[in-house]
């Protein structure tokens, strides 16, 4: 019963830890979703820049909350890093979309 | 003497690669991430390790040596050819094997449940053959990545080139958690298992090793090593092993 219990609370803090550290890429919501679309961008825009953020930036570094940087420096932050990660024009663009979608609504 | 020319030249020429785009830092130097390169991407790696073991009355060291290139074909899959396998033993270079890898990213550490990766290797030398098989499981919690490996390596073992006669088999695991300090630092530590099957028959004595890693990064290329100390008491295999890989962005 004792070990049940130590495996249930392993458990939920592990879930309560992958919650609280979303904040790096979170979720898509419609609220990004209407931010992207008043600039002329798509739900499947954010996707894929939300993907690419996972996936590019991650292998070098941790990713920051979103809310540490207005959506101009995360945009200059995106064209600083885009040479070193191997970023093409589009999938700068792409993370740029993502990353002022999700400031914007926070 | 013409091997070790030829092995000189493949290094020089893994250094004279143009202008390309980091695939990634790796953050452990036995543990695999899950992630892969981006499409059309290419790093260049190079691993060092020496391995100790008691041996009488004093100590038996070997040196190790990979050279690997990675490719980013599609950006889900990564290609690799470890260009030589090669060691240092009793002062001259002696090349072991030439490898090819491959793996295949499935599902994403930070924005899925879980990362995964399956990782598929083919090595070839004078005296060995080798396929082996990998899973390789990662979760990122913000600076905190946590990765875990576990696989089966079939191996062909024999005087010459295309004539093996002996058969083995190895089960492993491993383990790595990194914490990012800073952006050009992190700290963590790899937890290695292997269990050898001589003649794919009787299990051996399982080998556990354990130790902490570092990782620094710079604007063109990174260090990560690790320094691993066996926590079983297997006599034949080493007692500790250190490795670094030092990795080039052009």
């Amino acid at each position: 019963m004792h070990k049940a219990k130590l495996t249930l609370a392993g458990l939920l803090l592990f879930v309560g830890g992958c919650a609280s550290f979303q904040s790096g890429a979170p979720a898509i919501t419609p609220a990004m979703v209407q931010v992207a679309q008043s600039s002329g961008d798509s739900f499947e825009k954010l996707e894929k820049g939300r993907r690419l953020l996972a996936m590019r930036c991650t292998t070098c570094h941790a990713l920051e909350p979103v809310g540490n940087y207005t959506a101009p420096e995360w945009s200059d932050i995106v064209e600083d890093m885009a040479d070193r990660s191997g970023l093409k024009n589009e999938e700068q663009r792409e993370i740029q979309a993502y990353l002022t979608a999700a400031r914007k609504t926070l | 003497m013409k091997l070790n020319h030829t092995i000189c030249a493949i290094l020089l020429g893994t250094h004279l690669i143009g202008e390309v785009a980091t695939a990634g830092d790796r953050r452990f130097t036995y543990v695999y991430e899950s992630t892969t390169s981006a499409k059309g991407e290419i790093e260049v790696e190079n691993f060092a390790t020496w391995k100790t073991r008691r041996d009488g009355s004093g100590r038996a060291n070997e040196f190790d040596f990979r050279h690997e290139i990675e490719y980013g074909v599609t950006d889900r899959l990564q290609a690799a050819i470890y260009v030589a396998d090669w060691k240092v033993s009793e002062e001259r270079p002696i090349y072991k094997a030439t490898a090819f890898e491959l793996i295949y990213n499935m599902t994403n550490p930070v924005t899925d449940l879980l990362g995964s990766a399956l990782y598929g290797e083919v090595k070839l030398g004078d005296q060995q053959f080798k396929l082996e098989g990998k899973i390789l499981l990662q979760k990122n919690f913000g600076p905190i990545v946590m990765a875990y490996n576990a696989g089966i390596e079939a191996e062909w073992e024999g005087e010459r080139f295309g004539h093996y006669e002996e058969r083995s088999g190895e089960f492993m695991e491993s383990f790595g958690v990194s914490y990012q300090v800073s952006p050009r630092f992190l700290l963590g530590g790899e937890f290695l298992h292997e269990v050898g099957f001589d003649e794919w028959q009787e299990a051996g004595d399982p080998v556990i090793y354990a130790g902490p890693n570092a990782s620094f990064r710079f604007d063109r290329f990174f260090v990560t090593t690790t320094a691993m100390v066996q926590v079983t008491a297997v006599k034949d295999e080493p007692d500790f092993q250190l490795r670094t890989i030092f990795g080039m962005h052009f």
